[in-house]
């Protein structure tokens, strides 16, 4: 099993939420032997369980905010004070982060890429935009990896 | 001026529901509905399709019960290539039975941990924002680790004989398509890499022991909450034991008068019949020979504990016995002492997945029978939430011409419907508004249900619930929701 697990979350159904799952397909067909991808509507309770396994853990999810370049990339903090919401049912990253710490004393580096959609219809393909904001997201996590994770980029052409 | 009041979305429970609550002049509650306003007929666009894409297929209605849909459409479809369930062979009928003990031990694992908990640690009076998993890790860290180390339990036998945690394929028509081999059944016994079988058992009683002390700290309220007599149906075996997998239908009334007895599953439309009302997607299913005002059931573990006489497994019947002498009565319509009768049903599940995974007939490679063709197929299982129906017939080329499917859910319809009213009657009657407190009340009561409205209606999940206040003239003077 790798360290690093790259958790894509949204729905391929959905237009632009799909963004998250097509992020994580293209990072397994590159880096598969490097990173373990899961791809899930939404993140569940049990997560926090399950991302203990691993050193890193890389959180990707279409954003409705606007963001400068089309996406944010960026460290996620167990809170200090958790925002409780009224659902059990979807979780943020940071409430995963805050109960894999706190019931599990979880210490893993944890990462939020954020990536802006615009449309949502069941059924729909990606709108232009939010394709555009996808590939220039995994042309920068594929080089933050290469740069960041020590993963070999011959690793990267003989994978992909 | 009368009023009417709406609870529009449901929180924590599985789909998206409405509720909505009439006031006449007086403030006095004139009326009220469980509207189901999701609708997505699984039902009919399951036609036109060969049979045996049925098991994989109807598991799509669900995330949290998927197994369940998978189980009873493979009954289904076993009668159509002519077996009966005791055609099938050991092996295959056993990974089935695992299989579906280890959904409802995950299942109930997230409906009490993660859904219930909240109402019982901080009350249905504590803050929205307090009222869910989070705030019960922060305040009982050992109960949410517990929860989710028992779901997980679960859901990793489900991996190992389903290959998925969620939507995984097992059943095939006349069985199942892989063994688990000592390897993989050892890995749940010995505690080596996960916590072990016994002590999801050692974890299960001491919450039954959390439950039995919080019932005798907060006794009157669980009795009288929502309580109203009404039918109960499930599936039994031989003497009447309680039986999740296959057996006989058999219902009883709210005194315990049986009004359905040793019925084959098979049978189950001579029996049954489905209302319709026009406020809801969801039809109101009950038993011909009581009629359509009294003979509708409560389904699911509640249910299930007062159709039975015994549970076949020792530590479980221990509970039952423990259950009903603390209760007083033979049958229970107390409607919050589903949550007590669901950690039983927990705990006669990991009983039965420990005697299973120390079968040597689950690594049997005789895992596939054949027969003869038949055009109609009916399969009825105990899914989590309660008595699940998937009823299929085919054509001369194999393909689906008629699907019925009477979930969980829809027998509960018209109990969470009562549990509404009575709600409404006892804590909003004659105060002319609602608060938080209150809609978390109304909450409850159907909570206790553990609806999955998604299934009941085959509908595309939304989860929050809203409640609306209506005056006389039809007008909304106040809505209370979560989101």
């Amino acid at each position: 099993m790798s360290d690093i697990l790259l958790i894509g979350i949204g729905n391929i159904s959905r237009g632009d939420d799909g963004i998250g799952w097509l992020f994580a397909d293209e990072m397994e067909l590159y880096f598969g032997q490097s990173v373990t991808v899961l791809k899930e509507f939404q993140l569940v309770v049990e997560d926090a369980l399950k991302i203990t396994e691993f050193d890193t853990v890389i959180f990707v999810d279409a954003s409705e905010n606007k963001l400068e370049n089309g996406f944010e990339f960026r460290k996620v903090e167990a809170p200090h004070v958790i925002k409780t919401e009224f659902t059990s049912h979807a979780q943020t990253p940071e409430n995963i982060i805050f109960l894999a710490s706190d019931l599990f004393q979880n210490k893993n580096d944890a990462y939020l890429m954020e990536i802006s959609g615009q449309d949502w219809e069941l059924g729909e393909d990606l709108s232009e935009y939010g394709r555009q904001n996808l590939h220039h997201a995994m042309m920068y996590f594929k080089k933050w990896l290469v740069e960041n994770m020590n993963l070999q980029l011959s690793a990267i052409s003989e994978s992909g | 001026m009368s009023q009417k009041i709406v609870i529009d979305p449901v929180t924590r429970v599985e789909g998206h529901g409405r509720v909505t609550i009439h006031l006449d002049d007086y403030g006095k509650v004139k009326d009220s509905f469980f509207h189901i306003v999701e609708f997505r007929g699984f039902e009919r666009f399951i036609q036109g399709h060969p049979y045996w894409e049925a098991p994989v297929l109807v598991q799509r209605l669900c995330g949290i019960c998927p197994v369940s849909h998978h189980l009873a459409a493979a009954k289904a479809i076993d009668q159509l290539i002519g077996l009966e369930p005791g055609d099938l062979s050991s092996g295959a009928d056993k990974l089935r039975r695992l299989l579906h003990y280890a959904q409802i031990f995950q299942s109930h694992a997230l409906h009490f941990f993660y859904l219930a908990s909240p109402d019982l640690l901080f009350g249905a009076d504590a803050p929205k924002e307090k009222r869910n998993v989070v705030a019960v890790a922060i305040e009982n860290r050992e109960l949410a680790t517990r929860g989710i180390l028992m779901r997980k339990f679960g859901q990793e036998i489900i991996k190992a004989i389903a290959g998925k945690k969620i939507h995984g394929i097992s059943a095939v028509p006349g069985g199942v398509y892989k063994n688990l081999s000592r390897e993989e059944r050892n890995y749940f016994l010995d505690g080596r890499s996960i916590e072990s079988l016994d002590t999801m058992i050692e974890w299960v009683r001491e919450v039954l022991d959390f439950m039995k002390d919080y019932h005798l700290k907060h006794r009157k309220n669980l009795d009288e909450f929502a309580y109203y007599p009404s039918g109960h149906l499930g599936l039994v075996s031989d003497g009447n034991a309680m039986e999740l997998y296959h057996g006989v239908l058999r219902a009883i009334d709210g005194e315990r008068n049986v009004t359905l007895d040793n019925v084959s599953t098979n049978d189950y439309i001579k029996y049954f019949s489905e209302a319709v009302e026009k406020w809801s997607y969801m039809k109101f299913p009950y038993l011909k020979n009581v009629g359509r005002e009294n003979g509708w059931n409560r389904v699911g573990p509640l249910a299930r504990i007062n159709v039975c006489d015994k549970i076949n497994t020792p530590l479980a019947e221990t509970e039952r016995i423990a259950f009903f002498e603390f209760y007083g009565k033979p049958v229970n319509n107390s409607t919050m002492y589903s949550h007590w009768a669901r950690l039983i049903e927990m705990l006669h599940c990991a009983e039965m997945m420990g005697d299973l995974l120390r079968d040597d007939d689950l690594s049997s490679d005789d895992l596939i029978r054949t027969g003869e063709k038949r055009h109609v197929g009916i399969g009825i299982i105990e899914a989590p939430r309660g008595t699940l129906t998937h009823h299929y017939e085919i054509d001369d080329k194999d393909m689906i011409v008629k699907c019925n499917l009477i979930v969980s859910t829809t027998h509960n319809n018209e109990a969470m419907n009562r549990a509404v009213r009575w709600v409404a009657n006892e804590m909003i009657s004659q105060k002319g508004t609602i608060s938080d407190g209150m809609l978390n009340h109304v909450e409850m009561a159907i909570r206790a249900y553990d609806p999955c409205l998604s299934c009941a209606t085959q509908a595309i999940g939304k989860m929050p619930l809203r409640v609306e206040l209506f005056n006389a003239q039809n007008e909304i003077i106040k809505v209370v929701t979560n989101v």
